[in-house]
């Protein structure tokens, strides 16, 4: 079927379908990133940092002997854990996310400071502590690392909450709590109670059905990006001076300034072309940064560090299990949840709490605002565990697979079609019930997917003697629109206009697939129509600079392609105000009874007196005209779009076999920026929720809590055999504020996929399978236990 | 010593062990180091990802995974030894149809999947979906653009059979 979408108001270039602005030169090879920039030939002087990545996963260091290291030839530094300078950094947290002002200022994830800078304890294998050197080479340095003798106190490793909670369990952040190992929150909770609505007990008492679900989502999945996280720090005098893939120039350079006391004038911090993000620099404090600086400084030299394949997985998707207890009245109407989240943290904090308490919160008003009896309890635990971090569909993606399997099995039970349910239960707290957008994505994916001929539980054909075919899906809210991003400030925009009009774009935002750059280049185009200017002739800064350039604005919740646009009719005003301001001299005519069109400035009473805008420019010897605009966000609150993922599966009874034939992807975007970039999120998306869904894993040693598979070949992410037939649909119906107004999508796009996969290997075969990754094994324990149940 | 000669999008090159490369080097290495070709992605180094592929004789190989010294005498094509009017480059950069989204996002494993086409295409002119799927698959894309990539693969193909042109890297 025809899914191309239709737009709300027909623009010239924003909301279409055509390649990226940058597609050519990705293609080619052009584009530079952190590694190419960095290459040894272009700093001869360079040499390479490496910190140690812990062999044990609870374990402190007794003593520690550096002097052969120190003298391996090619070794310039060597920086220990109790070195003054380091053990006189105040901790850092490592949950930062999208915002330049640090956590020392305010709470951007809610802080708890409990990672130090090369710390003397190890809470999990690999964490990055102890002490970092500085090589000539890669090589030399590892060589250093290996000659550095140390004595260890290793404790038991413990990896999952009931361990954590055992009287031997060794208490990992006292810090923090020096009782046990839970995370105590910041809010004053009775019983870990974070929230209560109305009267979960009583209607539980007085429902007509309840089902209860306990599934786990995380602990389980990686960023999987190919451009690793790195640095080159050259420290050698007063400034510092940054080279990184980070996402955002300016959170980098203040999180220097804070823990290293440098003024902000004094550190450049650069970036550029990222490979990829997928979340990772959310959380964007990694210790070597400030590791690196001081070695930097020690050496005399400039110093590289680049995670490996290995390092790169040094945090991922936080392992939340949620419980949830559902009541809901013959009619359909969903009367009570009764939410109970347990978060195991992993090593460190790594925002697990965001995924139990604070997104559960906000998920009260953006999806669950129509059911009037909730109840929270939220837990979180550290364990030896590889931390958790940010990664994208952060907390959204682990209670939506719950919740989206609770809604299948209340449905089942009450034999009304889960759509309906939703329909009939779910929204935001802004917009009218029932909730259209919710309407619109569901009714879409229902036409796709042939919902209607969905077949009841293990009631569909069986295929070549062992196959059985299932449909499932799953919804969500999408994430984010305007009045949500209120935390990020202002958000500055400049066009520079050339005198032969061509443009420079300067909308800082590094570029790391999102593609925001090429919805802002379109949006630029159509703002400055009345200079005939194309995609074209418009040059997008590629490269962000603390020093020379705006702030920037990083690239989450894929927001960055509104935002910014948003700001563009006033610089395009502002451009135009300038060509009237030059041209009334040279016309003769007041500035005000002017207007631009067809790149001429003319008199508006009188349009045969008039300028080309290219005179103009030349009038004043090339002098462009230069509109910055610094824009706040426009904080109107107007509600939530919303996205649906049906799925298709066949489920190979014989091989516990899961197979995602055919999936639909339905996002209402409020405004589709650019059609071809969106789709290619809501079809991208999957390649991480059907890797979380199916086949990704990251495996320990339980005896030593080793990760087994910190590497892509046996950490297995979907490649092109792996993909489904996926139909992408775009909807405008929900409408944010401003001239746009709309919502970001790619951020979303991987929630719903594990849940509607589980829903639909439900359907195929009657199982429920509560914790991913749904591998064979799983399908058939649980296929081998239903039979066992049912004889 | 080793010396070595390569053959590099079409120029030749004496390399002498010591003072160009060492023995260890790996392929990626030196057309990263040596020859500033950045285009060839170097990321898992290990040959999972298939970032770091380019064409020896007209065949991809991971260049992360060969020695230099092993591309002695061979001819080496690298993305940027490709024409910017070059099918696959247009097909990939172009992809903009309905339906597929677009054949990158963040660009960093678009020159191996370019390369992997240019083999595929090399030894088969006119591959069907599955043999698109199953020659592209050992490369990542993180992005998960596979839709747009295997339909870039059979309109390059398509454009390729319009043009009657036939791939004349690594031919002798």
């Amino acid at each position: 079927m025809n899914t191309i979408y239709k737009p709300r108001v027909k623009r010239k270039y924003v909301g279409t379908y055509r390649p990226k602005i940058d597609s050519k030169e990705k293609t080619m090879g052009k584009i530079q990133y952190f590694a190419d920039v960095t290459l040894e030939g272009k700093f001869p002087n360079m040499l390479y940092g490496k910190i140690l990545n812990s062999p044990y996963g609870n374990a402190t260091i007794k003593s520690m002997k550096t002097e052969e290291a120190e003298k391996l030839p090619g070794v310039y530094a060597v920086l220990r854990y109790d070195d003054p300078e380091i053990r006189n950094l105040k901790p850092t947290t490592h949950a930062w996310t999208d915002t330049a002002i640090t956590p020392y200022h305010r709470d951007t994830i809610p802080r708890f400071f409990d990672r130090q800078f090369l710390s003397n304890t190890a809470r999990w294998v690999g964490d990055q502590m102890g002490v970092a050197v500085a090589a000539e080479s890669e090589e030399i340095a590892e060589e250093a690392l290996s000659l550095i003798e140390i004595e260890w106190d290793v404790k038991p490793v413990f990896l999952e909450v009931e361990d954590s909670m055992k009287p031997g369990a060794n208490i990992l952040h006292p810090e923090l709590n020096p009782k046990s190992n839970q995370l105590i929150l910041h809010g004053a909770y009775d019983d870990d109670i974070t929230l209560n609505i109305g009267n979960v007990d009583k209607a539980l008492k007085e429902a007509d059905e309840i089902i209860e679900v306990s599934n786990r989502y995380g602990g389980t999945a990686s960023h999987g990006t190919l451009d690793f996280r790195g640095c080159l720090i050259d420290w050698t005098d007063e400034k510092l001076n940054v080279w990184t893939n980070h996402y955002y120039v300016d959170q980098t350079r203040m999180y220097l300034h804070v823990h290293l006391g440098v003024p902000l004038a004094k550190i450049r911090v650069r970036n550029g072309y990222c490979g990829a993000h997928m979340g990772k620099w959310n959380t964007g404090e990694d210790i070597f940064y400030v590791v690196l600086s001081i070695l930097s400084k020690r050496a005399g030299r400039p110093i590289k560090y680049q995670m490996s394949v290995h390092e790169e997985f040094h945090d991922g998707r936080n392992h939340t299990t949620w419980k949830i207890k559902m009541a809901a009245k013959k009619d359909g109407t969903i009367t009570a949840m009764d939410f109970h989240g347990i978060g195991n943290s992993g090593a460190y904090f790594g925002a697990c709490e965001y995924n139990t308490e604070f997104i559960i919160a906000q998920s009260v008003e953006r999806i669950l605002a129509p059911i009037e009896n909730i109840r929270v309890k939220s837990q979180c635990y550290f364990t030896n565990r590889l931390p958790g971090g940010v990664t994208r569909g952060i907390g959204n993606i682990q209670l939506a697979f719950s919740l989206c399997q609770a809604v299948d099995e209340i449905a089942e039970k009450l034999c009304v079609d889960p759509i309906e349910i939703i329909k009939k239960n779910f929204g935001d707290a802004f917009t009218p019930k029932p909730n259209k957008s919710i309407a619109a994505v569901l009714d879409k994916s229902a036409e796709i997917m042939d919902w209607n001929n969905r077949k009841k539980s293990c009631e569909g054909e069986l295929i070549d003697g062992c196959k059985k075919k299932g449909k499932g899906m799953a919804f969500w809210n999408e994430w984010h629109s305007e009045w949500q991003e209120t935390a990020r400030g202002r958000i500055e925009v400049a066009f520079r206009i050339n005198p032969d009009l061509s443009v420079i774009l300067n909308a800082p935002t590094c570029e790391t697939g999102a593609g925001g750059n090429s919805a802002l280049v379109f949006a630029c185009a159509d703002n400055l129509s009345f200079l005939n200017v194309t995609p074209k002739d418009i040059t997008w800064i590629a490269q962000n600079d603390s020093e020379m350039g705006l702030r920037d604005c990083p690239p989450t919740d894929s927001i960055v392609s509104f935002l910014m646009a948003e700001a563009m009719p006033e610089a395009a005003k502002k451009v135009k105000e300038e060509f009237c301001k030059r041209a009334s001299l040279l016309l003769n005519i007041d500035a005000s009874a002017l207007d631009v069109k067809d790149s001429k400035v003319f008199a508006i009473e009188s349009p045969d007196r008039y300028v080309s805008c290219k005179d103009v420019m030349m009038d004043v010897d090339c002098v462009p005209i230069y509109a910055h605009v610094v824009r706040d966000n426009n904080k109107h609150v107007t509600g939530q779009a919303f996205m649906a993922w049906f799925v298709d599966v066949t489920v190979d009874i014989e091989t516990g076999k899961v197979e995602v034939e055919k999936m639909s992807v339905v996002n209402d975007c409020g405004q589709v920026m650019h059609a071809s970039g969106a789709e290619s999120q809501q079809i991208g998306g999957q390649c991480m929720g059907l890797g979380e869904a199916l086949t990704e894993d990251i495996c320990y040693d339980k005896a030593t809590g080793t990760p087994l598979n910190f590497n892509y070949l046996d950490y297995k992410m979907p490649v092109m055999a792996d993909y489904p037939d996926i139909v992408p649909a775009l909807m405008e119906v929900w409408r944010g504020a401003g001239v746009y107004g709309a919502s970001g999508i790619a951020e979303g796009a991987v929630t719903g996929t594990a849940a509607a996969i589980a829903n639909a290997i439900y359907n195929a075969v009657g199982i429920r399978i509560n914790s991913v990754p749904i591998k064979p094994e799983k399908i058939l324990n649980a296929l081998a236990k239903k039979e066992k149940g049912a004889k | 010593m080793n010396d070595l000669e390569l053959i590099v999008n079409g120029r030749n090159y004496k390399l002498f062990e010591g003072k160009d490369f060492d023995a260890s080097d790996t392929l990626s290495k030196v057309l990263r180091e040596k020859f500033g070709l950045t285009g060839v992605r170097l990321s898992c180094d290990e040959g999972a990802c298939g970032a770091c592929t380019v064409l020896l004789d007209g065949k991809s190989v991971l260049s992360c995974m060969m020695l230099a010294l092993d591309a002695d005498g061979h001819e080496i094509t690298t993305i940027e030894g490709l024409d910017k009017n070059d099918e696959v480059i247009e097909a990939f950069s172009e992809m903009s149809e309905p339906g597929y989204g677009t054949a990158m996002q963040c660009g960093f494993c678009t020159p191996g999947f370019v390369m992997e086409a240019h083999s595929l295409l090399n030894n088969n002119p006119n591959p069907s979906t599955d043999e698109i799927k199953e020659e592209m698959s050992g490369h990542i894309c993180r992005c998960g653009c596979y839709p747009g990539i295997a339909k870039a693969v059979e309109n390059a193909s398509d454009k390729r059979k319009k043009h009657k042109c036939s791939c004349k890297e690594g031919k002798k």
